[in-house]
């Protein structure tokens, strides 16, 4: 047996060095649980150990997995962010500058006509700030298929670890996972596509 | 708490005993058994979501893990009140997830003996769903319903 089988040893389940468990440790469980929850983020946990020097255990975990660049914006006091991959740009605008077509609102940015979509309405948040002239537009899409989000305003931007909303809740429209901000609060991830979507057909 | 760990008398141990966390909602006491539920927690922030299912009021943030929250006052169609200091979120793992259940408040562990359980009457209290009342407990100054969440979803 090999120095290194020797060592993954450890993390076999019931495997103990102790000849007695105490309260809290020694019944072989621990290192057990270290290895499957690293194993289930598709991670490698490695072992070196000298005699009478001391030992280093290394934890390689992707970075890639769940973490994404993103827009966090305010719709009435609610957090949401927007994943930055299909953010083209954000601007400024004066509500009054603002178009009708038929019942859907409409946004004259240089030679495109920008159909809107004003998250507040589609998320049904409660208006809590006094109308402001003055709102954000966050510019999501593709080069052929391009929607504005009103948003009120932006927090900036942030790295966020993806987290799933679970089976329960895996069908909320316009919504794509979760996130936990610095403060511990949960904020929600939009997903722009299904967004772009509905935009198309229902005139919000 | 202390019903939980006066040691049962031997004329009580008939049928298998069991434990029970016994919560109120409204004018109601409930119970569910004790091995199904994770941690009882305080009111924290929570996140409303657009659209939801019915019930749910939101994620919260459970240790790095967002989990549903469901307002079971909602659900069992009772006037939905506001939170005070002793709302609590019973954390259960329902359906293979973990949810958490908004109730007024949670009182004690009690101890009973399966035999005490009667089935439940064919008129239920407070419009709760039928399927998921296992049985109510009438003991001397109380009536507890036992409820089986897991039937809920």
């Amino acid at each position: 047996m090999s120095q290194r089988e020797l060592f993954d040893l450890i993390f076999l389940p019931g495997f103990s060095t102790k000849d007695k468990a105490s309260d809290l440790s020694g019944r072989g469980v621990g290192m057990d649980v270290v290895k499957t929850n690293i194993k289930k983020l598709n991670g490698l946990i490695e072992i070196k150990s000298e005699k009478g020097k001391g030992s280093e255990f290394i934890l390689r975990l992707p970075l890639t997995l769940a973490i994404i660049q993103s827009l966090l914006v305010d719709v009435e006091g609610e957090v949401y962010s927007i994943p930055l991959s299909s953010v083209l740009e954000s601007l400024k605008v004066d509500q009054r500058q603002f178009h009708l077509i038929g019942n859907r609102e409409i946004l004259k940015l240089r030679d495109m006509v920008l159909p809107l979509v004003r998250l507040e309405r589609v998320f049904g948040v409660e208006r809590r700030e006094e109308l402001n002239d003055f709102c954000y537009v966050v510019v999501v899409g593709t080069v052929e298929k391009r929607i504005g989000l009103v948003v009120t305003r932006l927090v900036g931007q942030q790295e966020v670890a993806i987290k799933s909303l679970g089976r329960y809740l895996a069908d909320i429209p316009g919504i794509a996972g979760s996130t936990i901000l610095g403060d511990g609060r949960v904020a929600l991830i939009i997903d722009p596509v299904s967004l772009i979507e509905e935009g198309d057909g229902a005139g919000r | 708490m202390s019903n939980a760990l006066v040691p049962v008398k031997a004329d009580e141990s008939r049928g298998e005993l069991i434990q029970l966390v016994s919560f109120s909602l409204g004018k109601e006491e409930y119970g569910v058994e004790v091995l199904r539920v994770r941690e009882i927690i305080r009111m924290p922030v929570v996140t409303r979501v657009p659209n939801p299912p019915p019930h749910v009021e939101g994620v919260i943030n459970l240790r790095g893990k967002v989990i549903p929250i469901i307002s079971l006052r909602k659900k069992f169609g009772i006037m939905v009140s506001e939170y005070d200091k002793q709302t609590r979120i019973i954390v259960m793992e329902v359906d293979g997830e973990l949810k958490g259940f908004i109730v007024d408040s949670v009182s004690e562990v009690i101890r009973i003996s399966s035999s005490e359980i009667q089935p439940s009457p064919t008129v239920a209290a407070s419009g709760v769903d039928q399927e998921c009342i296992t049985g109510v407990i009438n003991q001397a100054e109380r009536l507890l319903v036992l409820l089986d969440l897991e039937k809920m979803f």
